[in-house]
């Protein structure tokens, strides 16, 4: 299946297309839920906010035309709806013991997390880069390098269990090193497009594997 | 003395610039392809590419798990996709549409505005929808307010409300004011004040099902009623 860009789900949604709002929703949930994992909530609240996020959304699918910005909407949805959330529970503990108003300097983020908040929310909309750069991929190329990065088909030493990877893609072992390396650098490419990191993964155009490409989307 | 020219050093393949990025190039292999990288802007550009990108893939990979949110958050999320669809099928007329599913909520909740407002006339608008946990799921627009809210029972048998409070483009910003859970004979039974979105969490008593709309001056703008439960 092709992919499709949040631009298009965005208009599809608009149109009522609620097929389109379930692929923007799995898209972009843990894009989410990792900035809502970095504040100190109580797990109702962090469900509740996922939700809120997402109907805030909805509620401004109008507003919100551009696809490219959306990834940086909904981290910054989620970031003030945690901050609000922390603001109530702070005044509310406050006022049961009769204190006075709150600081709202860095309101309910961890405080372990040394990090400042932009940062994390550049983390995460990293991430999210990664996951459009493996969904733009594709195919058995996102699947084989799943599997190989990822801790499903791994053997106990953390290795990577190629006969299980054969039989699970059906892909000859022997043809695994060579597919990876044409998968790798297509997914560079594909992140360099994105602009995710310093963009090195980009200028890689001028060595291409001269294989044939079996995996390659169409 | 004539010396012969040294061989070039074999072009790595990409298939040796991808083992070294993946992390499992013999050593030779990796000395042999960084040299090469130190000579050759394309190579480097390459490696530096593919390390990039296995390093990107693998931190998503590992974190994948940690990162995924609950189900039932998932669902309720996924849940919203009715609010979409909704879209498709607007807009209702005032009024026509009491008469669809929540015919008789929207009843009660004109009758309700009438009494309090002393305005039999009050214009109501509500839609509303069922999600698949059943009819828990309430919107609506009272004059230039759009209300939506959905009521959730966690497992150990608590329940609150969620939901938004958002005025119609152009009448001004959030609304503020609170929101009440209603208990027989029009007793508060929880309130909370809307927060600068206009968004809302209420922990009601369970099977609470009607909730009052409060402006700051202390008038009740609206009721949310939902209907009753089916078949959970």
């Amino acid at each position: 299946m092709s992919f499709v860009p949040d631009e298009t789900l965005l208009e599809r949604c608009r149109d009522g297309d609620a097929a389109a709002w379930e692929a923007l929703v799995q898209r972009h949930r843990r894009l989410v839920w990792s900035i809502l994992l970095k504040h100190r909530l109580r797990e109702e609240e962090r469900e509740d906010i996922f939700q809120q996020v997402f109907a805030a959304l909805v509620e401004h699918l109008d507003g919100v035309r551009d696809g490219k910005a959306l990834p940086a909407w909904l981290a910054t949805t989620a970031r003030r709806l945690c901050w609000r959330a922390a603001q109530r529970a702070r005044s509310s503990r406050e006022a049961a013991a009769g204190v006075g108003a709150a600081d709202e300097d860095g309101a309910g983020i961890d405080p372990e997390d040394t990090r400042g908040e932009r940062e994390v929310v550049e983390t995460a909309t990293e991430r999210q880069l990664v996951r459009e750069g493996l969904e733009r991929l594709g195919g058995k190329c996102r699947e084989l390098l799943e599997a190989l990065f990822g801790g499903s088909m791994q053997g106990p030493s953390g290795e990577p269990n190629y006969a299980l990877i054969s039989e699970r893609l059906g892909l000859r072992v022997g043809s695994i090193g060579p597919t990876r390396a044409r998968c790798l650098e297509k997914l560079a490419r594909v992140l360099g497009t994105l602009g995710f990191g310093d963009g090195a993964a980009g200028r890689s155009e001028g060595r291409s594997a001269d294989q044939q490409r079996p995996f390659e989307d169409s | 003395m004539a010396s012969e020219p040294r061989p070039s050093p074999r072009q790595p393949s990409t298939e040796e610039i991808a083992s070294v990025a993946f992390g499992d190039a013999a050593q030779d292999v990796v000395r042999r392809i960084e040299i090469a990288a130190t000579r050759d802007r394309a190579t480097a550009d390459l490696l530096r590419g593919m390390r990039t990108a296995a390093e990107a893939v693998r931190a998503e990979c590992t974190a994948a798990q940690e990162l995924e949110p609950p189900a039932d958050a998932l669902r309720r999320a996924l849940a919203l996709g009715a609010r979409v669809a909704a879209r498709g099928q607007r807009p209702m007329g005032a009024i026509a549409s009491i008469g669809s599913a929540l015919d008789t909520a929207g009843a009660a909740i004109a009758s309700w505005l009438g009494l309090a407002r002393g305005d039999e006339a009050a214009s109501v608008t509500l839609a509303g929808f069922r999600d698949d946990r059943g009819a828990d799921t309430v919107a609506g627009t009272v004059g230039a307010l759009r209300i939506r809210a959905e009521r959730i029972e966690a497992e150990d048998g608590t329940e609150r409300v969620v939901g938004e409070i958002a005025r119609e483009e152009g009448a001004g910003g959030a609304m503020r004011g609170s929101i009440a859970a209603l208990g027989a004979g029009e007793t508060v039974l929880a309130r909370a004040e809307l927060d600068p979105f206009g968004m809302f969490t209420l922990a009601v008593p369970a099977g609470t099902a009607r909730l009052a709309l409060i402006d700051r001056a202390g008038a009740v703008v609206a009721v949310i009623e939902w209907p009753a439960r089916s078949g959970r």
